[in-house]
């Protein structure tokens, strides 16, 4: 069993299981592989090739692929967190920006490029106002570039969004202002591989909600893990920082969707919207339904 | 005895009988190439069908028809093409002023000619694509960036061709020239330009190539602003958005062109340097 996540620490419940080995223990007779990519379109590709059985990613790719038949349903949800827009000082609103400005995102088909979109619409009245603005950028490019001026805004994640405040920007909108409360990160599979493997997808959810509990009741000892996980590159006390921002809520209940389907297909990026939680949720959630 | 240009064809049987293999070469070059390409494409139509493969992997010859069409009809790709095309034509002709520029200071003076050997011999073996994340601080998110890594991608190789050019040309015709009293920019434009021909359009067929690959390559990493993006982007964004016929119908965009301007480079020697006899041996 190929696990893969992002480097980002809104994968934290999978570093807290893989670092403590938790998985290990209790499917000690299954192979398990943890990989890290830095993209969550090879991720998909990998599922799609069997490559990886068990991804992670946002919320917006994961849509998209139910609706183009990839096959795969949500085995759980990981956390939620408001992603800021944060832009330079002069742009108050939206319609501040010009041709020549720049607006960074992670990914064409990320939750944050469907946020800019909703922003756009909103506030320009229309989805696709700010495409010629937008830039592909990972995070931590994105943050650079923005501190470096080549960028007027970014839509990233925390707890790059902090810093890019800190750098001079200030938060124009937000997820949670625009969708309300939802989903950032979740885990999914293949339902054919569910099928074949339900009882090892069940103690994976199991471990996946032991570490939650674990960043809920004892965000300390979480920041001690992660920051062994992250072998020096992150002290425990920015760990804690970064775990604890406020707005990142750490749960396996799937929220926002729907939400996010309805307007994906609002402004034509998915031909259609699921016709309930049920339909793109495996059983290991039916005892906590999202929506 | 004369051989007959019959006889030097390729795949001629040389025994004289009518088999299979002689009657295949009878047959006009276009139309054999006509041919294998049908049957590549009814192969890989079979494979599509009899092998089951998912269509989020690979895509049917059909599948890829239908969104070459509708992209171009769409404007979607021919927009794209528009984007790639002009920050090639810019970044060229930037990138083939400066070999100009340069290598004509290389005959003039020595330190010209060191300098430009030594930055030749450094730049030319770096792809072009490594300078991306430089170009991008140094110029910003833009075309800009580009245009700049193409123009790298195309200077070093006309600047070698051109200064080879100009160091093979015929002594007695450079005797000839400066005894008529020719002498800087003069022989340059009316004997070492001319004569250098061949090389300099083997030169611009080269960094056509390069920069070719290059702004294509640039493109997927890095896709400018996602509404004027050019093919790369085009091709990226169509595999996050799972569009697998569209990523085949930017790729099959990508060959046409490709094929097109091989095509023009071709007629262009075949009417000069191939008709007055001159093609470059190297």
């Amino acid at each position: 069993m190929t696990i893969a996540l992002q480097p980002d620490l809104g994968y934290s419940p999978l570093y807290i299981v893989e670092q403590e080995g938790w998985l290990k223990k209790a499917l000690p007779n299954v192979n398990v592989k943890w990989q890290v990519l830095n993209s969550g379109s090879a991720i998909e590709t990998g599922m799609i090739t069997n490559h990886i059985q068990v991804g992670a990613g946002g919320i917006a790719p994961f849509l998209l692929g139910v609706n183009k038949g990839v096959g795969w349903k949500l085995l759980s949800s990981l956390d939620e967190e408001n992603l800021w827009l944060v832009c330079k000082p002069n742009i108050k609103s939206l319609k501040d920006i010009t041709s020549t400005d720049r607006i960074s995102v992670v990914a064409p088909t990320s939750i944050q490029a469907i946020d800019l979109k909703k922003a756009a619409k909103t506030v320009l009245g229309n989805p696709n106002a700010l495409d010629p603005n937008m830039v592909i950028l990972s995070h931590p490019v994105s943050y650079q570039a923005f501190k470096a001026g080549r960028t007027t805004c970014a839509l990233d994640a925390p707890p790059f969004e902090q810093e890019e405040v800190a750098a001079g920007g200030h938060v124009v909108t937000s997820s949670y202002q625009l969708f309300g409360t939802s989903t950032f990160n979740s885990t999914f599979v293949l339902t054919k591989y569910y099928q074949s493997h339900q009882q090892e997808l069940k103690i994976l959810v199991q471990q996946i909600k032991r570490a939650v509990n674990l960043l809920n009741s004892d965000p300390k000892k979480a920041a001690t893990i992660i920051a062994a996980y992250e072998k020096g590159k992150l002290s425990e006390a920015d760990a804690l920082k970064d775990l604890t921002v406020k707005g990142t809520h750490w749960t396996i209940v799937p929220h926002g969707y729907l939400t996010y389907a309805k307007f994906m297909h609002s402004i034509g990026l998915i031909s259609s919207v699921p016709r309930s939680m049920s339909s793109i949720e495996l059983p290991t959630l039916k005892a906590t339904p999202g929506n | 005895m004369a051989v007959t240009s019959q006889e030097l064809r390729p795949g001629a049987d040389l025994g004289g009988t009518l088999t299979a293999r002689q009657s295949w070469s009878r047959l006009p070059a276009w139309l054999r190439r006509v041919i294998i390409l049908a049957v590549a494409v009814a192969v890989w139509e079979l494979y599509v069908k009899a092998a089951h493969v998912s269509h989020l992997v690979f895509a049917s010859p059909y599948a890829v028809a239908r969104s070459f069409v509708s992209g171009w009809l769409d404007g979607q790709i021919a927009g794209a093409t528009g984007v790639t095309l002009e920050a090639l034509a810019i970044g060229m002709a930037i990138g083939i002023g400066s070999a100009i520029v340069f290598t004509v200071l290389a005959t003039w003076t020595t330190v010209g000619q060191d300098a430009l050997m030594m930055f030749t011999s450094m730049l030319n073996p770096l792809p072009s694509i490594a300078i991306l994340p430089l170009a991008i601080i140094w110029f910003g998110l833009n075309e800009k960036a580009l245009v700049f890594v193409v123009a790298n991608a195309v200077v070093w190789p006309i600047a070698i061709n051109v200064t080879t050019g100009f160091r093979t040309v015929n002594t007695t015709l450079l005797m000839v020239g400066k005894n008529l009293g020719l002498r800087g920019w003069r022989l340059v434009r009316d004997v070492l330009l001319p004569a250098a021909l061949p090389y300099i359009i083997s030169g611009v067929k080269v960094a056509w190539a390069f920069a070719w690959r290059t702004i294509i390559a640039s493109e997927l990493v890095f896709g400018t602003a996602g509404g004027s993006g050019g093919l790369g982007y085009f091709i990226n964004k169509s595999q996050y958005f799972l569009n697998i016929p569209d990523v085949f119908a930017g790729l099959v965009t990508i060959a046409v062109i490709g094929i097109i301007v091989e095509v023009g480079f071709n007629m262009l020697e075949r009417r000069t340097v191939i008709r007055w006899g001159m093609q470059a041996t190297s």
